[in-house]
């Protein structure tokens, strides 16, 4: 059986294929070349991009936080059985306005014209990087919310839910007013307007909050509520603000 | 060595550089045309689109390569797909003997006309052969890959390669023994 196979695969090599004509190879590179340009816009992997717009956000971004997070630490550590609670949360929920704000100077990084030539010659594509931005800032900012949460409602030994809906309502409310400003005022060169708008917020969210004891008066149902609407409403504003960005460089600075 | 230079192109494919796709198309396109020659019951013309089409694939899904393996069972992984793909659509046809491989013009006329016999007795023998048997009889003795190679690419189990090894083997000696009473 051995000899009788060895004599079949003997006569299957003494079968050679001709190389491809030159022409249909030639032909096949290029289309694999022109394949390959086509999907520049993918030449880096998702890990690496998402480090590299990690690298590139400001470190003055980075102090702002650090400012914040002392800020709250400060206040957190000043709480006590004599703390005036709603003197507390409200001091908590205007830096929580802050924090949602002070990412969106990074946001509008690439919206000036240069920015924008700059990484379209990249070959990148801006809705990407402003996705990555987002997800970045966004994903640092809900943790640091839920931390200075958990450590609130430790030091106050409230439930961590209640605390956590009173620091996201105004931390939402703040990232809505930022993106309907940069919605509005984006292609006028007026996004510097983000920061007014929202220490605005930030200011009527703490009179209100003091002067009409907004915590003692809204029950909790109205939190929850507000933050589930609140949420909604920004999860609209965020998808509606990357579906703009399909237009491309050209729309943003016509 | 060999396996080090694959996978520098391929990292420089990944990178999108143009020049690395084209020193690896023209280090495996040989390989792969002859495997679709074969395949195709040595249909050349349609044996040239597939072998374009399995190297575009390869770029399609570079991302997904994970140099686990070697890289000449990806490429051929891709090309036994591509064939079986081609084949669900429309069977290959019997190619005319006029339609085989061209042989370069050679001074030796006898050895010219005795190859070109052989070529087409033995594809015409592979031919026959269903094609489960057809693919293991063809990476196993003209790409040399084990059987457990040859397993994973056709996505069967190591017995089921070995028996249908054993089986093509035997129709094809079948085969080649029929094409050379009739001749």
């Amino acid at each position: 059986m051995k000899t009788k196979n060895s004599e079949v695969i003997e006569r299957l090599e003494e079968y050679r294929v001709e190389p491809m004509e030159e022409a249909s190879l030639q032909q096949m590179i290029a289309a694999g070349k022109q394949l390959i340009l086509q999907g520049g816009t993918q030449r880096l992997s998702l890990c690496l991009r998402l480090v590299n717009q990690v690298k590139y956000l400001s470190p003055l971004l980075w102090a702002a936080e650090s400012m914040l997070i002392f800020l709250c630490v400060l206040v957190i550590r000043h709480i006590n059985k004599h703390t005036d609670i709603t003197l507390a949360l409200s001091t908590l929920s205007f830096l929580m306005v802050i924090l949602g704000i002070v990412g969106f100077p990074e946001l509008c990084k690439s919206f000036s014209c240069q920015m924008w030539e700059l990484e379209q010659s990249c070959k990148y594509n801006l809705r990407q990087i402003t996705v990555l931005r987002l997800s970045v800032i966004g994903t640092f900012h809900l943790m640091l919310v839920l931390v200075i949460a958990l450590a609130t409602s430790i030091q106050m030994g409230l439930p961590l839910w209640k605390i956590a809906l009173y620091l996201f309502v105004p931390f939402n409310l703040s990232c809505i007013a930022a993106f309907f400003v940069l919605g509005f005022f984006r292609n006028r060169g007026k996004e510097w307007l983000i920061l007014p708008a929202g220490l605005g917020v930030a200011f009527f969210l703490f009179i209100g909050i003091n002067r009409f004891f907004l915590y003692d008066r809204l029950t909790i149902s109205v939190w929850t509520v507000a933050f589930l609407v609140t949420t909604v409403i920004l999860i609209n504003r965020i998808f509606h603000f990357l579906n703009r960005l399909e237009q491309g460089g050209a729309a943003l600075c016509s | 060595m060999r396996s080090i230079e694959d996978y520098i192109l391929i990292k420089r494919i990944q990178d999108g550089d143009p020049a690395a796709f084209e020193a690896l198309a023209r280090k495996y396109y040989q390989n792969i045309y002859s495997f679709c020659v074969r395949r195709c019951n040595g249909d050349t013309a349609l044996a040239a689109d597939l072998t374009q089409e399995t190297f575009l694939k390869l770029v399609e899904h570079i991302r997904c390569y994970r140099p686990t393996g070697k890289f000449i069972n990806f490429l051929l992984t891709i090309a036994v797909n591509t064939c079986n793909n081609n084949y669900k659509k429309k069977s290959f046809e019997l190619v005319e003997g006029d339609t085989l491989a061209r042989i370069p013009d050679q001074n030796d006329i006898e050895r010219m006309v005795l190859r070109r016999e052989t070529a087409l007795t033995v594809q015409q023998a592979i031919n026959r052969l269903p094609d489960i048997h057809k693919e293991v009889v063809i990476l196993r003795f003209y790409h040399h890959r084990k059987l457990r190679e040859i397993a994973a690419m056709t996505g069967v189990s190591l017995p089921t390669a070995k028996s249908r090894l054993k089986q093509g083997l035997v129709k094809l000696k079948r085969y080649l023994d029929e094409e050379d009473l009739e001749s």
